[in-house]
């Protein structure tokens, strides 16, 4: 009977220690890649190829995104508008939608399934096949040879992915403005410039660092709990997508709220 | 000149792998690890060379306390002491020279056409000429033992530390696999610490013979010793009737 | 990492950064290699112009706001703009800040002074000006809630005023009152009429203007209220009865030592009708030096009717610029 009250106060505790231990593992995962920095030997040499397997690989996606939420939010635009307001709004909506919001949470939305999935599958194989522990064994900081180029990368490059999306979605709801809603190209750039500040691409490109960085050290840090073999390689993966999305869904709010006042 | 583990304990959480487990590896011999699957051979291994660190205990490698070596000299140690892994954990994305070469590159002096050169010598000690352009993936599963064996013995090491060398090969390949490790003990002059369940490979190549039972060692001596001991356990264990394993003390 | 590899990174790295700043220079309308001239306009509030708005002469879009500071000495907002158009503005140029659109997004234009003697500009001191810079003096237009405001605040005022006028009341005074009322009620129409003339160009021209307008028809209801007690007070002669009270009680103290002579009786009554008089003047002087009574008050606050009389001139301007520009005033909350 005692075993059975306490249980519920057991699971409660078991809980609280697991996350504060995955709290501590994350941070000396941060610690040790933050070290890792200076060692530019390692990481140097696969810099580039992670921003080019991280950023122009996403490039596609990423347009293909940008494209479709682009004409869609012109066209919701103009059905949303009809009569009480000025057309030239389109332009207006479709520009800080875009820029604000849409361009960076998508396409750090879809780059956490392509990006981060795929470097919690690759670190996460490397441990379970022990290739985590075999760099090590040829002195290789895994940090440094692992974590540093993907997470630099996912900075450098989530940025430039997230402003070709901007700028594309923008198009595209110009385009569809002048072709589908035969509204004038003045008309729609009318809009777009009514409200545009510089500071909104600052924001864009400010929100997809921070997702850049998420995405891809969630990633990391999933691939290297990994344990169990292609099961648990399977487990990270999936859990590295959920818990990256939610933290570019609460960031996104927390730029919201902190930089836009 | 040794490797020494003292009284080393290791838990996975609830789990205790390791009990006060004790071993000397002395220089020049060959010494087999032999126990069940999941007994600890592996974690007992791996803390030669701090892949995992002891809850409690000492292991100390030629007069040096591998717990309180630095980053560099770990690295130092980790040169002079090889670890072939069980799967070979060659990297998937690199040919088996890069794979090979991948250690030296770490020592300041070594040049391309050096590191060229040495994982081709590296590469014919373990009969792999001509397979240094090919992936992971184009290899058999003996061949990238033996292109991780290759890896091992880039940096020329004291002491080569073997993971189940001949687990998941067929007769013939582990027979090929057994004669390299007497190879490089014969050309190489290299200690060796097989870990094994392969009975047969640990009698053939083995100097000495350890084996681990409740994370600790229950037997340790010549291959003529384990064939006469009386121990019900270890007698258990070489002739495979687990019967007396489980009436063990 | 093949050469290849490399160059497409470097590529996309260069596309993308080209396209955000391009965008960012293009949709904020930069120009290259202009030369630009800088204005500077002193006002005392800038109301919603904000930095990136249109400077606009003569109807056409010659520069932008770069910087709105207020003075150190906290006197003024110094609105600093770029000019990308070398133009030769006025001699007696001035800035009058104004909403551009029905939206909400604001524009300073330049003016010849001349031309707005309505307008009341920032006067701008000698000291103002520094570094070969032109500073103009501005002025800020009103907005529709500020109207709103206005009309309130006179309404408010005119109760406080009729409440306090109990006896005390001129004839001046009174057609100020009735002066005010028209103009409410003139607003009033105004502002119905333009309300009716938006609707039929958006269905849903905005709660703000009706509610504009229903305070400004209840300001319009008081004040004339306000007015008909006062007139019912005028008719009822109070005000006539307490001067002549005061008239009477000042020929009764010359009295009082003209007959001091006289008969006994005479005296006596005399000095008792004097007694009740100089105890009724007692009473109205204490009051009045004191600042209590209704007409102490009127007499003791005159801020309070010069501020009546500014608040009637603001709305008298604001009713004119409504007539001539009625978009300014109407606006329509969407964000």
């Amino acid at each position: 009977m005692r075993v059975s009250l306490l249980r519920p106060v057991e699971a409660v505790g078991g809980a609280v220690l697991s996350s504060v231990a995955t709290v501590g593992r994350a941070g000396y995962l941060a610690v040790g890649a933050v070290r890792a920095l200076r060692k530019g030997s390692i990481w140097g040499p696969h810099l580039l190829a992670q921003m080019a397997k991280i950023g122009v690989d996403s490039v596609p996606i990423a347009i293909f995104i940008a494209l479709f939420t682009g004409v869609v939010l012109a066209l919701q635009a103009s059905y949303t508008f009809t009569g009480a307001v000025p057309l030239y709004f389109v332009g207006t909506l479709v520009g800080k939608t875009m820029v604000l919001e849409l361009g960076p949470v998508l396409t750090g939305l879809a780059l956490s399934g392509r990006v981060g999935a795929n470097i919690a599958a690759e670190i996460g194989t490397m441990r379970v096949t022990e290739q985590v522990d075999a760099l090590e064994t040829l002195a290789y900081d895994p940090n440094a040879y692992l974590v540093v180029p993907r997470v630099l990368a996912g900075a450098l490059m989530f940025p430039i992915v997230v402003l070709l999306a901007d700028a594309v979605g923008v198009l595209a709801g110009w385009l569809t403005s002048m072709y589908l809603l035969d509204m004038s190209s003045q008309t729609f750039l009318k809009g777009l410039r009514l409200f545009f500040q510089p500071w909104d691409v600052w924001f864009s490109v400010i929100k997809s660092v921070s997702f850049g960085l998420t995405v891809t050290s969630v990633g990391c840090f999933f691939g290297f709990s990994t344990s169990g073999g292609a099961e648990g390689v399977g487990k990270s993966t999936t859990r590295s997508v959920v818990v990256s999305s939610m933290i570019i869904l609460v960031l996104d709010a927390f730029w919201a709220a902190t930089l836009l006042k | 000149m040794s490797i020494r583990l003292i009284d080393v304990h290791k838990a996975f959480g609830p789990k205790q792998v390791l009990k006060g487990f004790s071993l000397e590896i002395r220089e020049g011999q060959t010494l087999s690890i032999i126990g069940g699957s999941g007994v600890g051979k592996s974690v007992a291994l791996k803390h030669v060379i701090r892949l995992l660190e002891p809850d409690q205990g000492e292991i100390w490698v030629d007069g040096r306390n591998v717990a309180t070596l630095s980053r560099e000299e770990l690295y130092e140690l980790r040169r002079e002491v090889g670890y072939v892994f069980q799967f070979a954990a060659l990297f998937d994305s690199m040919t088996v020279h890069d794979n090979v070469g991948m250690g030296l590159k770490r020592i300041p002096g070594w040049t391309r056409g050096r590191i060229s050169e040495r994982v081709e010598e590296c590469l014919h000690l373990v009969d792999l000429d001509g397979y240094g352009e090919r992936f992971p993936a184009e290899l058999s599963g003996g061949q990238r033992k033996r292109a991780g064996l290759a890896r091992a013995i880039a940096t020329a090491p004291k002491y080569l530390l073997y993971d189940e060398p001949t687990t998941g090969l067929d007769p013939v390949t582990s027979a090929v696999i057994n004669e390299l490790i007497m190879r490089m003990r014969r050309e190489l002059e290299v200690t060796g610490v097989v870990i094994t369940h392969d009975m047969e490979s640990a009698f053939r190549i083995s100097d000495r013979i350890a084996m681990l039972h409740d994370g600790r060692i229950r037997f340790e001596g010549t291959p003529d010793q384990l064939r006469e001991t009386q121990d019900p356990v270890v007698r258990g264990f070489i002739e495979g009737r687990p019967d007396l394993l489980e009436v063990a003390p | 990492m093949s050469k290849g590899r490399e160059l497409l990174v470097g590529f996309v790295i260069i596309i993308a950064v080209a396209v955000g700043v391009g965008g960012t220079l293009w949709l904020k309308g930069a120009h290259w290699g202009r030369a630009l001239v800088p204005l500077e306009i002193l006002v005392p509030n800038v109301a919603e112009l904000t930095p990136g708005d249109a400077v606009v002469f003569r109807g056409v879009r010659i520069g932008r706001v770069s910087s709105i500071e207020v003075e150190p000495d906290g006197q003024a907002v110094r609105v600093s703009v770029n000019l990308e158009k070398t133009v030769k503005l006025p001699e007696d140029a001035g800035a009058v800040l104004a909403p551009e659109s029905m939206f909400g997004d604001w524009q300073a234009e330049i003016v010849s002074r001349s031309h707005y003697p309505e307008y009341d500009f920032y006067a701008v001191p000698r000291s103002a000006s520094s570094g070969g810079v032109r500073v103009v003096g501005g002025y800020t237009l009103p907005e529709l809630t500020r109207l709103t405001a206005s009309a309130e605040e006179i309404s408010t005022n005119l109760e406080n005023l009729t409440n306090r006028l109990e006896m005390a009341f001129s004839q001046k005074t009174a057609q100020n009152l009735s002066q005010a009322i028209d103009n409410i009620e003139a607003i009033s129409r105004e502002i119905r009429d333009l309300v009716n003339q938006e609707s039929s160009v958006a269905r849903n021209v905005t709660a703000n203007a009706d509610t504009a307008l229903t305070q400004i028809e209840e300001a319009s209801r008081v004040a004339r209220r306000s007015f008909e007690r006062v007139d019912s007070v005028l008719r009822e002669a109070q005000l006539d009865s307490i001067v002549t009270n005061v008239r009477l009680a000042t020929g009764s103290i010359r009295q009082v030592s003209g007959v001091v002579s006289g008969s006994s009786e005479q005296i006596q009554s005399t000095l008792t009708r004097a007694d009740s008089v100089f105890a009724r003047l007692d009473r109205i002087t204490a009051q009045l030096e004191s600042g209590k009574g209704s007409l102490g008050i009127l007499l003791s606050d005159s801020t309070f009717a010069v501020r009546a009389e500014g608040v009637l001139a603001q709305l008298d301007l604001l009713l004119r610029d409504l007539r001539e520009n009625p978009r300014r005033y109407v606006r329509l909350s969407i964000f």
